[in-house]
């Protein structure tokens, strides 16, 4: 089976976004959903790297913002993950890659995410507006 | 139109979060600058010579805090009047209360946005600005403007309440999705079936993603 057999669409509530900004122009949203994509894939690779080295309190940081990010947008399967990694990392203290549990849903998360970012190009392009998944 | 002109500050870290933004309120003509820290805040404080009219601040900044930006501006007597908005992810009690009360802040917001109810937010405070900015004005004026804002935030609300309904009939369903998709992938030259404009090439290469995100 190939990936392309794998892709189900995961729940990113665009038109509902649309719907509740009250702009109904596909380019507009579309750009917003290009900027998604870069300030997050620039996220996940920052805190990968993170999660590697010594640096609880920014990876924190930065799954926050991730976890934000996503949440504003409607990227809501992203969002459910993120906020229980969150929660857990501020209820435990991140034991570097000894941490098992964290790095397994963050490997859940990063999965999510890529499959949130093809429905996304996907739809706006039904909609004759092309993303980009690199810059 | 009442908004037409007016100047919000947003200072977020997140360049999507202030697109967001501006993308929002200029459904009401409402100019938007951006600043992701102190320093590009400190350098837009001032648009066309005049101050901005309100800043919406985020609390969760990565350098200087948004409790730190607020205290130099309520120090510094040229920017101590300006309106602000607090943004927040973190939705406890004590956040909000030590935002309110160190900083007499009237509006918070909660992140996730709402777009509906942070429009309102900032119409109200924009609003309420131009009124005490324009005590004089003839009562039936101000009435009629006040409806007007009226009308705009009834019409946003009405078009999200439906959108349940329409979110089932526009949302794309899986095999068109991988119709599109696996179609993309063989020709990434074929555009789209669509009037509406083609902005750039398509370039959906899921190895790529992927490979950045292992």
């Amino acid at each position: 089976m190939s990936e392309m057999d794998n892709v189900i669409p995961i729940g990113v509530h665009i038109t509902r976004f649309m719907n509740d900004m009250g702009i109904d122009d596909f380019d507009d949203i579309g750009f917003l959903y290009q900027d998604y994509i870069f300030e997050c894939i620039d996220l996940v690779e920052s805190i990968s790297n993170m999660m590697l080295t010594a640096a609880p309190a920014e990876v924190e940081k930065l799954i926050h913002n991730f976890k934000g990010v996503s949440a504003n947008l409607y990227v809501d399967p992203v969002y459910s993950l993120l906020l229980v990694l969150d929660n857990y990392l501020l209820s435990h203290s991140l034991d570097q890659k000894t941490d098992q549990e964290a790095n397994d849903l963050w490997q859940e998360i990063k999965r999510t995410f890529a499959r949130a970012c093809i429905d996304i190009v996907a739809f706006f392009a039904t909609n004759g507006v092309s993303l980009e998944l690199n810059r | 139109m009442l908004f037409t002109g007016k100047v919000v500050m947003i200072v977020d870290d997140s360049y999507t979060i202030r697109h967001q933004v501006r993308l929002l309120l200029s459904k009401y003509d409402i100019i938007v600058i951006e600043a992701h820290n102190k320093t590009s805040m400190l350098n837009h404080l001032l648009y066309k010579g005049q101050l901005v009219d309100l800043i919406l601040m985020d609390l969760g900044l990565k350098e200087t805090s948004g409790f730190d930006l607020m205290e130099f501006l309520q120090a510094t007597p040229n920017y101590k009047h300006i309106p602000i908005i607090v943004l927040t992810g973190d939705a406890t009690k004590n956040t909000v209360l030590e935002a309110a009360s160190a900083f007499k802040i009237e509006h918070y917001a909660i992140k996730p946005i709402d777009p509906i109810s942070l429009s309102n937010k900032v119409l109200t405070v924009l609003e309420k600005q131009h009124f005490s900015n324009h005590s004089n004005m003839n009562p039936e004026v101000a009435e009629r403007l006040k409806t007007h804002k009226k009308e705009q935030l009834s019409k946003d609300a009405n078009k999200s309440a439906s959108s349940d309904e329409n979110s089932k009939a526009t949302d794309p369903n899986p095999n068109h999705i991988e119709k599109i998709l696996k179609s993309t992938l063989t020709n990434p030259k074929t555009e789209p079936d669509s009037n509406k404009p083609q902005k750039d090439k398509m370039h959906t290469n899921i190895d790529n993603i992927n490979k950045r995100l292992q």
